[in-house]
C-alpha cells in the first residue's frame, strides 16, 4: 500500500523515538516524533485536520526513524505533513528565503561585496531579526564568487572519473572547499568533474517547501543521469546532499514514472566523498602519503551523516594519519540543521539542542573540531571556542604536511 | 417499586432507537441491559449504513428500505456518520452477467450511481487492485455504532426516557395473561430490582429467544455469526464492496481511523463465547487481498465476531400479529395468542433500526391507546453544535483533539470545557491514538454524563479510547488510575478492574496470527506480566 | 584490517546483542554491533524474575553469564544488585510484588521491609504516575507477604522547571543535562522524604546517568532513593541500553545503528558477507563469524526454512544440517525454539552464542 512506504503500521507506541528527539528533549511542549508522527498519520489519514505548528519545530535530523526499533518512517511522515502546514505569512516568506539558499546565492554573488556588506548592516539586521524573524544572534556564512569549475583534464592517465555534486554551501559560499575535495580526489586517482547542478533541495523541503524541493530534485536528477549512466560515480561532501540524493530524491520522485529509475541509478551511485576514500583504503588503495602530524581532534558526526548508514568513515580516515588523535564525541544533533537555528523563534531550542555537544567539546579541548557539515561547524563555532572543519581539509592539509 | 408505561429489553440499536421514539410520543419507558450500550450484534457489526447497494440485486424491497434509512440517518445523525460513499468493484474474478444485473437493479431502486471504468476507480482509491475492470458508486456510509446508540439514549434520556447499564433482566411478571412488569438484576453488584410496567419490548437480538422465554413464549431466530478484522488504518477512503451476489469477506468499510473488513456467516448456537478460526482469519484476509493487495501485510488491531439474529419464518402461515418485512419481524405476542404487553421484535439490519422502532412503537401506542405519529425521521437526534462552544475548544485545544472530541460529544463539550477552564491539566492526552483527553474521560466517568461509564471498556465505547494501536495497554492503565483518581474506585479494584479489562482485550488480540500486533500484545503480556503469576499470593520467603 | 571487516558482527541490540557483543569485545575481537534501535528489555524494569532464572537451565552457564553480564553493567555504570540464591519482592506498574533474583540498583531497594516507613512520592504534573495508588496497593500486597512495611504517598510539584504536563522522559532528560534541574529536584524531595528511610520515586532519574550520579543524588537529598517500574517508555530501561551501548563502544565496538542488515550471504556452509540496508545502496560487512540476535526475526533473515539451532547456537536447515559454521544466534523466541522468552533467556543465550563466536575465527581469512 502507498502508506506504507512510511510502514505507519509498524509503531508499537514504545517512545523510543521520543526518547532519541532532540527538540523533546529540550522543549516541554514538543509533542515529539510519536505523536508528530505515526499518531497522527492515522488522523491524517482520517482525514482529520492534524494541522499543528509544532510540525515546524521538527529539525529532520532522522534520530527518530534510526532509533525506531520497529521501522517507522516517522521523519519522513511528519516531512509530508510539514509541507502541507500552513504558516502565517511572515515566516511564510522568511522559509521561502531560506527554501532557496541558491537563490540567495546567485543575487548576493552577482556582487558578493555588497551584499555581505548588507548582510552584516545593522540596518539590514534589524530588518531581518524585526521583520523577517531572522535571529539578529547569528552570523551569516558570507557569500563569494560561485568560481568551482571542472578542472582541466589530465590527458597523461586514465583515472576513473566521478562526478562532485557541490551543493548550495559549497558552490557560493565556499568554492576553496571544493577545489579541496577535488584535489583530494586526484591525489588519490581520481579525475572530477562538477557537475551543473541546483541546491539538493533539503532547505526546501525542511522548510516546508514541496514544490521547490520537487522542482531541484527534478533538475538534478537530469542533470546527473547522463554522466551516472555512462558509469561515473556521484560524491558529495556535504552529509545533506549526500542525504538526499542517496533517499530524498526517491521519496519526492516516486510518482514520477519517468524519472523514477534514474533517480534509483543516482541513489546506488552516491558516495560520501569519506565512503569513497574509506572503500579505496580497504582496498588498500588510499595514497597514504601522509607527513607526520600532531593533532588532538575531536570528531562530530552530522546527522545526516548518520542517517546514511555508512559507519563512521571519517573518523576512520582521520585515524590513520599519522600523529593525529580523534575522539568521538557522540554527543548527539547539534541543533542546527540548516535554516532552523536561523529562526528567531527556534533560535533558543537550536542552542539548548546543542549544549550537549558544546560541553563534551569543552570536556575533550580538541585542537580542533572536524565535522562535515558546514551548519554544524557553523553552530559548534557559534556555541564554542573551538574551530570546526570539513575533514578534507585536515586529510589534504596532511598530504601537504601543514598539520602541526 | 419503580414503575412506567414500558420496558425494553436490550440496548442495542433496536432498543435505543425504540427507547427515543416512545419518548417523542410521550410515552415513558426505561430500557434495561445487561451490559453496556451496543453490548450486541450492534456493538460486534460492520458499521455499514447501507444503500442498499448491496441487495438491490436480490431485495429490491429490502434495499429500498436501506436507501430510505440511509438518506433519514444521515440528515438526522450526521454527527454519527462518515459520508464517505462506497464503490461496487468489478473484480475480474467475478460474473460479468452481474455486473449489469446490479446496474440495472440500481436503476430501479434510485440508488445514485456512477460507472468508473478501471483507471477512474483507481485513481479514486489508488489500493485497488490493479487488475479491477471497474466500479459502480455509491451512497454507502459508514455510521458509528457506539454514537448512533449513545445519540438515541442521550436524546431520549434528555426527554425523560430511562436507561439502565449492567441490568439484566431475569423474570418477567404477568398476571391475568399480560404483563405486569420485570425483575433485572445489576450484573456488577448482583442487586435485585423490579419495575412494574404495562409493555414489556423484547429486543434483545440475538438473547430474543431468552428473553421471549422469560415471557413463556417462543420467537424464530436463529444466530449467525459473522467474524470482523479490524485494520491499524484505512487503506481506502470509501467503503469498498465487491460487485457480486453476496458472500464472505467481500466488504471494507472505514471506520474513523480504523477499516474492517469482513465477513464470514456460520450457523451458531447462540451469540455468547463466539470466536474465529485461524482458517476463517487467513480467508477473510485473502478475499480482501483479492480487493486491496496490501489488506495482506495489513496489521490487524483486534478481530471480534458477533451474531445476527435472523429471523426465521417457521412455516409461513398469514397469522394475525406477525408483521413481516424482508428482513425483520416484529411479534405482537398478544395476537398470537401468548402474553399480553409483550412485543419481540427480532432481524433486520443497524441501518433500519429506525424504522424496526417506528413500528414497534406503532404497535406499542395502539395498545396503550395513544394517538401519536414516528417523527423519529425527522427529529435531530442531536442540537446544532453551538459555534461558541466550538472556538473555545479550538484554543484550548489542538485541532485534532478538539475535532475528535466535539465529533464525539456534540453539545456536552461544554462540559469539558468548564472542566479544562477550571483545571488546565485536564487537557492532556490519556489516550493518544484516538486523542482522549483527561477532561473527556472524567466526562464520561462522571455523573453528569447521561449514561456514565462504569468500567474501562465502557470509557472505550463512549471516547474510543483503547480502540487504537496499544488496545488499552497503555491508555487503559491511564484511565485506570483516572477512575481510582476520581474515586470511582479504590486502588485494588481499579487494579482488578483493569486486569479483567486487559485480559478482554488481549482475548480480541490472541487470535491474531502474525505481524505487529503480535508483537504489540507481547509487549503488553511483558508488561503486565500474562505468563508469570505475581506471587503476592504464593507466600515464597522474602530475600531469604 | 579494512574498515568493514570484523571478527564478529552482532545484529541486533536486545540484552542478547548486547551481551554477545560484550563478550566477544572482551576477547579483544573486533566487534560491530547493527542495530535499528533497542531491544524490547527497555520497555521492562531490567529485572531478572526468579521464575525465569529458576527456568532457564543449566545452572553452571546460567550463573557464568549472569555473572558477566553483572560485570558488564557494574562496567558500564548501570550495576545490578543479587544474587543466585536469594530473591526479593520488587514492586509492578500494578502495585503487585514480584520475585526478583536480580535488578538494577537504583530498583533494588523497593522491597518491603520490616517495620520500614517509606515515601512513595509522585509528581503533581505527571499523571501516569500515582503515588497514592502504588502506596495503597503496595501497603495492601505487603500485608499478603506478612510485611509490616508501610507505604506512605507524598506529591511534590515541578510545575515551576517542566511544565505540566510531563512524562518520566522529559524529566529524565532534564536530570541528564540540567545539574541545575538535578538541585531543583532535591529541594522539591527533601520535604517530601523527611522522617523516611526511603523514597521511592517513577523511574526518572536520568537516561544516562551513572551509578555515581545517582549515589551523589541520594547522597545530596540524605536518604535511599529508589525507582519504580513505570508505562513504557521505562527510563531504567533505556538507562540501560544506552549504558551498555557506551560502554561497547569505549571497548572498540563499532556501533552501526539506525538500518537493518538485510541479507546474509552463505556460501558453501560460510557466511560470507552481512548487507546493512543503507540508503541508496548497501553497506557491506564481513565477519569472521555472525551472530543473529534478534530473535524470532532470525528466522526471516535465514531463510523460510530455518529449523532451530543446535547447541553451539549454529541455525539448523530443515533438515538438521549447520546452515553455516561461522553462524549463530540468540536471543528469545528463536527460530524452531519454544519460545521461552525474558531476560534471562536473552543474556544466557547471547553469552553462549557470544563465546563460541568468539572462539570461531579465521573462516573469512582462510578462503
Ligand atoms: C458481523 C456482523 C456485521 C454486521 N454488519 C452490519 C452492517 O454493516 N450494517 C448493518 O446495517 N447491519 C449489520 N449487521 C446487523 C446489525 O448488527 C444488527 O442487525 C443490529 O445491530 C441489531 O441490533 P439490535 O439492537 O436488534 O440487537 P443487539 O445489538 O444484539 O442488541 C441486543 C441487546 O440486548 C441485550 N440483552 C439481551 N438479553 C438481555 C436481557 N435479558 N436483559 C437485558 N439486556 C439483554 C444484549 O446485551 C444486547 O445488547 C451486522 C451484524 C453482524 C453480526
Ligand atoms: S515510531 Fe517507532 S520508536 Fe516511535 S513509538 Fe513507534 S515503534 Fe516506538
Ligand atoms: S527528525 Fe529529529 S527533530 Fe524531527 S521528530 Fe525526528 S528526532 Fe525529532
Amino acid at each position: 500500500m502507498r502508506q506504507d512506504d512510511f510502514a505507519i503500521d509498524n509503531c508499537l507506541k514504545c517512545s523510543v523515538c521520543n526518547a532519541a528527539c532532540p527538540v523533546f528533549g529540550v522543549n516541554a511542549q514538543y509533542p515529539g516524533p510519536k505523536q508528530l508522527g505515526p499518531e497522527l498519520e492515522r488522523l491524517r489519514l482520517e482525514g482529520i485536520s492534524a494541522d499543528t505548528e509544532w510540525l515546524e519545530y521538527c529539525l529532520g535530523c532522522h534520530r527518530c526513524d534510526m532509533a525506531c526499533p520497529h521501522g517507522v518512517g516517522v521523519s519522513e511522515m511528519i516531512a509530508h505533513a510539514k509541507a502541507k502546514h500552513h504558516k502565517p505569512l511572515v515566516r511564510g516568506l522568511r522559509d521561502w528565503w531560506f527554501a532557496r539558499p541558491g537563490l540567495l546565492g546567485k543575487l548576493t554573488t552577482i556582487l558578493p561585496a555588497i551584499s555581505n556588506f548588507a548582510l552584516s548592516m545593522k540596518l539590514a539586521r534589524f530588518f531581518m531579526s524585526k521583520v523577517m524573524r531572522i535571529t539578529p544572534l547569528r552570523t551569516f556564512p558570507a557569500y563569494t564568487k560561485p568560481n568551482l569549475r571542472t578542472p582541466p583534464a589530465r590527458t597523461s592517465e586514465d583515472r576513473a572519473r566521478l562526478l562532485f555534486f557541490p551543493g548550495c554551501f559549497i558552490r557560493y559560499n565556499r568554492p576553496d572547499l571544493g577545489r579541496k575535495v577535488i584535489e583530494l580526489l586526484e591525489r588519490n586517482g581520481f579525475a572530477t568533474e562538477v557537475a551543473a547542478t541546483e541546491c539538493c533541495g533539503v532547505p526546501a523541503a525542511a522548510n516546508g517547501d514541496a514544490a521547490q524541493a520537487h522542482a531541484m530534485a527534478r533538475a538534478n536528477v537530469k542533470s546527473l543521469v547522463a554522466g551516472v549512466d555512462a558509469g561515473m560515480r556521484v560524491v558529495t561532501a556535504c552529509s545533506s546532499c549526500g542525504y538526499m540524493l542517496k533517499t530524498g530524491f526517491g521519496g519526492l520522485l516516486k510518482d514520477d514514472r519517468e524519472l523514477a529509475p534514474a533517480v534509483q541509478k543516482i541513489a546506488a551511485s552516491t558516495l560520501d566523498v569519506g565512503e569513497l576514500l574509506i572503500a579505496q583504503s580497504d582496498a588498500g588503495m588510499l595514497n597514504t602519503d601522509f607527513q607526520q602530524a600532531n593533532m588532538r581532534l575531536a570528531y562530530h558526526a552530522p546527522c545526516h551523516q548518520k542517517s546514511q548508514g555508512i559507519g563512521r568513515p571519517w573518523f576512520h580516515l582521520l585515524r590513520q594519519i599519522p600523529g593525529i588523535t580523534i575522539e568521538d564525541l557522540d554527543a548527539g544533533c547539534c541543533g542546527m540543521s540548516g535554516t532552523y537555528g536561523f529562526k528567531q523563534e527556534k533560535y533558543k531550542i537550536s542552542v539548548a539542542i546543542g549544549q550537549e555537544l558544546f560541553d563534551s567539546i569543552n570536556a575533550s579541548q580538541p585542537q580542533m573540531v572536524a565535522t562535515e557539515c558546514a551548519t554544524c561547524q557553523m553552530q559548534i563555532e557559534h556555541g564554542t571556542d573551538f574551530k570546526a572543519i570539513h575533514p578534507v581539509e585536515i586529510m589534504l592539509q596532511a598530504y601537504n604536511g601543514k598539520i602541526i | 417499586m419503580k414503575s412506567t408505561q414500558v420496558v425494553i429489553i436490550g440496548g442495542g440499536a433496536t432498543g435505543a432507537g425504540i427507547l427515543w421514539d416512545l419518548s417523542l410520543r410521550g410515552i415513558s419507558a426505561i430500557l434495561l441491559e445487561q451490559g453496556d450500550i451496543a453490548n450486541g450484534a450492534t456493538g460486534r457489526c460492520h458499521g455499514l449504513l447501507h444503500s442498499g447497494a448491496r441487495y438491490v440485486a436480490k431485495d429490491l424491497e429490502t434495499a429500498r428500505d436501506c436507501l430510505a434509512e440511509n438518506r433519514i440517518i444521515k440528515t438526522i445523525a450526521p454527527h454519527c456518520v462518515e459520508d464517505i460513499g462506497g464503490l461496487m468493484v468489478q473484480c475480474p474474478q467475478d460474473d460479468p452477467a452481474f455486473f449489469e444485473q446490479w446496474w440495472r437493479a440500481a436503476g430501479d431502486a434510485d440508488i445514485p450511481s456512477r460507472r468508473l471504468n478501471a483507471e477512474e476507480a483507481l485513481a479514486l482509491e489508488p489500493n485497488l487492485a490493479a487488475n479491477i475492470l471497474g466500479a459502480f458508486t455509491c451512497p454507502d456510509a459508514h455510521v458509528d455504532v457506539f454514537r448512533l446508540v449513545l445519540a438515541n439514549i442521550e436524546a431520549a434520556v434528555g426527554r425523560g426516557a430511562r436507561f439502565h447499564t449492567y441490568s439484566k433482566v431475569n423474570s418477567i411478571q404477568s398476571a391475568d395473561g399480560r404483563v405486569r412488569g420485570v425483575g433485572y438484576s445489576n450484573t456488577l453488584t448482583g442487586e435485585k430490582h423490579e419495575i412494574a410496567c404495562e409493555v414489556v419490548i423484547n429486543a434483545a437480538g440475538g438473547w430474543a429467544q431468552e428473553a421471549a422465554a422469560l415471557a413463556g413464549v417462543e420467537v424464530p431466530v436463529r444466530c449467525d455469526k459473522g467474524t470482523l478484522l479490524v485494520l491499524n488504518h484505512r487503506p481506502s477512503s470509501r467503503v469498498i464492496n465487491r460487485c457480486r451476489k453476496s458472500g464472505d469477506g467481500d466488504i471494507l468499510v472505514p471506520a474513523g481511523p480504523v477499516c474492517i473488513l469482513g465477513t464470514s456467516s456460520m450457523s451458531v448456537p447462540g451469540p455468547d463465547g463466539l470466536t474465529a478460526s485461524p482458517e476463517e482469519i487467513n480467508y477473510l484476509l485473502q478475499l480482501g487481498a483479492e480487493l486491496i493487495p496490501g489488506v495482506a501485510d495489513a496489521r490487524i488491531l483486534r478481530i471480534f465476531c458477533g451474531a445476527r439474529a435472523l429471523y426465521v419464518p417457521a412455516k409461513v402461515d398469514s397469522a394475525g400479529g406477525r408483521e413481516i418485512s424482508r428482513s425483520y419481524a416484529l411479534f405482537d405476542h398478544e395476537t398470537l395468542g401468548g402474553v399480553g404487553g409483550f412485543i419481540s421484535i427480532v432481524g433486520g439490519k443497524l441501518t433500519t433500526y429506525r424504522l424496526m422502532a417506528a413500528a414497534v412503537c406503532d404497535c406499542v401506542a395502539g395498545k396503550l391507546g395513544v394517538q401519536s405519529e414516528c417523527t423519529t425521521g425527522k427529529v435531530p437526534l442531536r442540537p446544532v453544535d453551538d459555534c461558541k462552544a466550538h472556538r473555545r475548544i479550538n484554543e484550548l485545544l489542538p485541532l485534532p483533539v478538539a475535532e475528535k472530541m466535539e465529533r464525539r460529544l456534540g453539545p456536552a463539550v461544554t462540559r469539558v470545557i468548564e472542566a479544562i477552564d477550571a483545571r488546565p491539566e485536564l487537557a492532556e492526552l490519556v489516550c493518544e491514538c484516538e486523542m482522549v483527553t483527561r477532561a473527556e474521560l472524567e466526562y464520561v466517568l462522571g455523573e453528569a454524563s447521561p449514561i456514565p461509564a462504569q468500567t474501562i471498556a465502557d470509557i472505550g465505547r463512549r471516547t474510543r479510547l483503547g480502540f487504537g494501536p496499544c488496545q488499552g495497554t497503555f491508555c487503559g492503565y491511564r484511565a485506570m488510575l483516572a477512575g481510582f483518581q476520581t474515586h470511582r474506585w479504590t486502588a485494588s479494584q481499579a487494579a482488578k478492574e483493569f486486569s479483567s479489562y486487559l485480559h478482554e482485550r488481549w482475548k480480541g488480540q490472541a487470535l491474531i496470527q502474525e505481524g505487529k500486533q503480535v508483537e504489540q500484545l507481547d509487549l503488553s503480556h511483558e508488561l503486565y506480566g500474562a505468563d508469570l503469576s505475581t506471587c503476592a499470593y504464593s507466600g515464597e520467603p522474602d530475600g531469604k | 584490517m579494512e574498515s568493514n571487516h570484523y571478527d564478529v558482527v552482532v545484529v541486533g541490540a536486545g540484552l542478547s546483542g548486547l551481551t554477545a557483543a560484550g563478550v566477544a569485545a572482551c576477547q579483544g575481537l573486533r566487534v560491530a554491533l547493527v542495530a535499528t534501535g533497542p531491544g524490547s528489555f527497555v520497555l521492562g524494569s531490567g529485572y531478572l524474575k526468579t521464575q525465569e532464572i529458576l527456568a532457564a537451565g543449566p545452572a553452571d552457564e546460567l550463573s557464568e553469564a549472569i555473572a558477566f553480564f553483572c560485570e558488564m553493567a557494574q562496567a558500564a555504570g548501570c550495576p545490578f544488585e543479587g544474587q543466585f540464591s536469594s530473591s526479593r519482592h520488587l514492586p509492578t506498574i500494578l502495585g503487585d510484588f514480584q520475585s526478583v533474583t536480580f535488578a538494577p540498583r537504583p530498583l533494588w531497594n523497593a522491597e518491603p521491609r520490616n517495620d520500614t516507613s517509606t515515601a512513595i512520592v509522585g509528581i503533581r504534573e505527571l499523571s501516569y504516575f500515582d503515588e497514592n495508588f502504588m502506596a495503597e496497593r503496595l501497603s495492601d500486597q505487603a500485608r499478603l507477604l506478612g510485611s509490616s512495611c508501610t507505604y506512605s504517598a507524598r506529591q511534590i510539584s515541578l510545575a515551576r522547571s517542566c511544565g505540566a504536563p510531563t512524562t518520566t522522559l522529559r524529566i529524565a532528560k532534564r536530570f541528564d543535562y540540567d545539574a541545575g534541574f538535578r538541585a531543583e529536584l532535591i529541594e522539591a524531595l527533601r520535604p517530601a522524604a523527611a522522617g523516611f528511610v526511603r523514597v521511592l520515586v517513577p523511574g526518572m532519574l536520568g537516561l544516562c546517568s551513572r551509578e555515581q550520579q545517582i549515589a551523589q543524588f541520594e547522597s545530596e537529598l540524605g536518604c535511599t532513593v529508589c525507582e519504580l517500574p513505570t508505562l513504557p517508555p521505562s527510563i531504567p530501561g533505556l538507562r540501560l541500553f544506552h549504558l551498555l551501548s557506551r560502554h561497547l563502544s569505549k571497548l572498540g565496538v563499532e556501533l552501526l545503528q539506525g538500518f537493518p542488515v538485510s541479507k546474509l550471504q552463505i556460501q558453501d556452509g560460510v557466511c560470507m558477507e552481512l548487507e546493512v540496508a543503507s540508503p541508496g545502496h548497501p553497506m557491506v560487512l564481513r565477519g569472521e563469524c555472525a551472530v543473529l540476535a534478534t530473535g524470532q526475526h532470525s528466522s526471516t533473515l535465514l531463510g523460510v526454512d530455518c529449523n532451530g539451532h543446535d547447541e553451539q547456537m549454529h541455525p539448523l536447515t530443515s533438515s538438521g544440517s549447520v546452515m553455516a559454521g561461522n553462524l549463530f544466534v540468540a536471543g528469545t523466541a528463536l527460530p524452531g525454539s519454544s519460545g521461552s522468552s525474558g531476560d534471562v533467556m536473552e543474556i544466557l543465550t547471547g553469552h553462549r552464542a557470544g563465546s563460541f563466536a568468539a572462539a570461531t575465527r579465521g573462516h573469512y581469512a582462510a578462503r
